[in-house]
C-alpha cells in the first residue's frame, strides 16, 4: 500500500507542477513506483512538463465517468519504464467533473499498486483543491521566498489542519535566488520555516535549466549535476528516510553530490520505506 | 402557618416560600395571608411584595400562578421574585464569560477564532488571521494579524502586550491600523478612553486607567 501526497501551494506559479514532475521522477530514479495524477482540470500541464502530452488517450474524467479503465488511462513514461506513470487531467470537461469522493476512490486504487501517488493540485482553494486534498494522506507545500506566496501557504496550512491528514504538511521552498537571499532582499529560509511552522522538506534553487528542461519536456532531475536537480533529488531521498543536509546558500561551493548515509530516521518512518 | 412566611418591611412585604414545602400548600396559605393584609389595610396605595423562593427556582407555570393569586387583590403588586440558587445554564454562561483561555496554537491566514471571555495568546496570529475575544486579550506570542477584544460591543476591554507587528487592533466597534500609530510599540495596552477613541498607554499605567480591571486581575 503506497502513500498519496498532494502537492499544493495556494498561490499559482510557484512551481507545483514542476515540483510534482521532478519529485516523481527522482523517486522513480531511486527505484520507487510512482504515479503522478494531474488534477488541474481544464488547465492541465503536468503532461507537457513531462513531455507526454501527445500520448494522452483517456483522462481521469474518462475513468470517473466509466469510459475507460484506470489501467487504460495511465501513461507510461518510457524513460523510466515500469516506474513512472501519469494519470492526466481532462482539458475539455468542466472543473466540476470530479468530486472528492471520486478522487478518493481512484487514489485508493492507485495506492494498491504504487509506492507513491503524487497529486498535482490546481492553484486556489476551490473545488479542485478540495478534490486533491480529499485523496491525500499528506501534503507537500510549495512556496517561494516571497511574501505573497508565503501568505497563501499559511492559508493552505490552516485549511490542511482542518482536514486532519494522516501526515502533517512538509515544506519545499522553491525558486531560491542565492544572491538575493544572501543580500537579505528575499525572505530567508529560517524566516519562512519559522513563520509557517511547518517542517522543511527541502529547498530548490532557481535555475534557468528548470525552465529550459520543462520546455523540452524532460524534467530537470534527469540532468544529474544541475543544482535544481540536486535539490529535487535530495527531497526525494529525504522522503525515503535518508538524512541529507540542506544545500548551501554560498554561491561558489557546490553541494556534495552524495551525503553520508544516515540511519533510518523520522522520514523513513513517515514514508514507511 | 409554616408553608409560607410573610414579613413586613419598610418598603412593602417580603414573601418567603420555603423550597422544601409543597408549592400548592404554600399558595393556599399565601391566599389567606394576603386576605388578612387586605383586611388590615383598606387604603388604595400600592402594596409591593418581594418574593424569595430559597433553594428553588419557580417554573414559568408556578410564577404565573403566583402572579394570578396576587393579581386578584387590587393594588397588590409583585416587585421581584428571587431565589438563592441559579440554574445550570445561567451558571455555565456566567462562567464562560469569566473564563481565561490560553491559546498556544498558530492562527493562520484566513482563520477567525473567537473566545468567550479573556484570552492569553501564547501562539501567534499570522497576517490575514483574526483572533477575537468577548473580553480582554493579553499577548505573549507574536501578532501580525488582527486582534479584536471586546467583541462585539464591550468597550471596557483592553488589548495588552507587544503589538507593533500587528495589522489592526479592534476593541468593541473601533478599529486602529497599527502602522498609522507609531506610539504602539513595546509593552503597552490599548483601551477605549472616555471620548470613545482607541488610546494607548504603558502597562504600568493600567492601575490608573483601568482600576476596576486591575483589581479584578489582582484578586484572581
Amino acid at each position: 500500500m503506497g502513500t498519496a501526497l498532494v502537492i499544493t501551494s495556494g498561490k499559482g506559479g510557484v512551481g507545483k507542477t514542476t515540483t510534482t514532475a521532478n519529485i516523481g521522477t527522482s523517486l522513480a530514479l531511486l527505484g520507487k513506483k510512482v504515479c503522478l495524477v494531474d488534477l488541474d482540470l481544464g488547465l492541465r500541464n503536468l503532461d507537457v512538463v513531462l513531455g507526454l502530452e501527445n500520448r494522452i488517450i483517456f483522462t481521469i474524467v474518462d475513468v470517473v465517468q466509466g469510459r475507460a479503465s484506470l489501467k487504460q488511462a495511465l501513461i507510461k513514461d518510457e524513460r523510466l519504464p515500469d516506474k513512472l506513470f501519469l494519470l492526466p487531467a481532462a482539458q475539455s470537461s468542466d472543473k466540476n467533473a470530479l468530486t472528492p469522493q471520486a478522487v478518493r476512490e481512484i487514489v485508493t486504487q492507485l495506492k494498491a499498486s504504487f509506492d507513491f501517488v503524487l497529486l498535482d493540485c490546481p492553484a486556489g482553494i476551490e473545488q479542485g483543491f478540495e478534490n486533491a486534498v480529499a485523496g491525500a494522506d499528506g501534503a507537500i507545500l510549495v512556496t517561494t521566498p516571497e511574501n505573497a506566496a508565503v501568505s497563501d501557504a499559511d492559508r493552505i496550512v490552516g485549511i490542511l489542519e482542518a482536514h486532519h491528514l494522516e501526515f502533517g504538511p512538509r515544506l519545499i521552498i522553491n525558486r531560491i535566488r542565492k544572491n538575493l537571499m544572501n543580500q537579505g532582499d528575499m525572505m530567508s529560509i529560517e524566516a519562512i520555516t519559522d513563520h509557517l511552522s511547518v517542517p522543511l522538506l527541502g529547498i530548490v534553487f532557481d535555475d534557468d535549466a528548470v525552465i529550459a528542461t520543462a520546455n523540452a519536456g524532460t524534467p530537470v532531475t534527469l540532468t544529474p549535476d544541475n543544482p535544481a536537480s540536486q535539490g529535487y533529488r535530495n527531497i526525494a531521498r529525504r522522503m525515503l528516510g535518508d538524512s541529507v543536509p540542506l544545500m548551501t546558500l554560498q554561491e561558489e561551493t557546490p553541494e556534495p553530490a552524495i551525503a553520508p548515509e544516515a540511519p533510518k530516521g523520522f522520514w523513513a518512518r513517515l514514508f514507511h520505506r | 402557618m409554616e408553608n409560607v412566611f410573610l414579613r413586613g418591611r419598610n418598603d412593602g412585604y417580603e414573601i418567603e416560600i420555603p423550597a422544601e414545602r409543597n408549592f400548592e400548600a404554600s399558595l393556599q396559605e399565601l391566599a389567606t395571608l394576603l386576605e388578612k393584609v387586605r383586611a388590615e389595610d383598606q387604603s388604595t396605595r400600592e402594596i409591593h411584595f418581594k418574593v424569595r423562593t430559597g433553594q428553588r427556582i419557580l417554573t414559568a407555570d408556578q410564577r404565573q400562578r403566583l402572579n394570578d393569586l396576587v393579581g386578584r387583590f387590587d393594588h397588590f403588586q409583585i416587585l421581584e421574585v428571587t431565589a438563592d440558587v441559579m440554574d445550570q445554564q445561567t451558571v455555565a454562561a456566567l462562567l464562560k464569560t469569566k473564563a481565561f483561555h490560553f491559546v498556544p496554537q498558530v492562527i493562520r491566514s484566513g482563520q477567525e477564532v473567537f473566545y468567550e471571555g479573556d484570552v492569553v495568546l501564547l501562539g501567534s496570529v499570522h497576517q490575514g488571521a483574526t483572533l477575537m475575544a468577548s473580553r480582554n486579550i493579553y499577548v505573549v506570542g507574536n501578532v501580525q494579524g488582527i486582534l479584536h477584544a471586546g467583541f462585539p460591543d464591550n468597550s471596557d476591554a483592553i488589548i495588552a502586550g507587544d503589538l507593533k507587528q500587528a495589522a489592526q487592533l479592534r476593541i468593541s466597534d473601533l478599529v486602529e491600523i497599527v502602522a498609522d500609530r507609531p506610539e504602539i510599540s513595546g509593552q503597552q495596552f490599548s483601551y477605549i478612553n472616555d471620548l470613545h477613541n482607541l488610546a494607548t498607554a504603558k502597562l504600568t499605567d493600567l492601575k490608573k486607567i483601568k482600576p476596576k480591571l486591575f483589581q479584578q486581575l489582582e484578586e484572581q
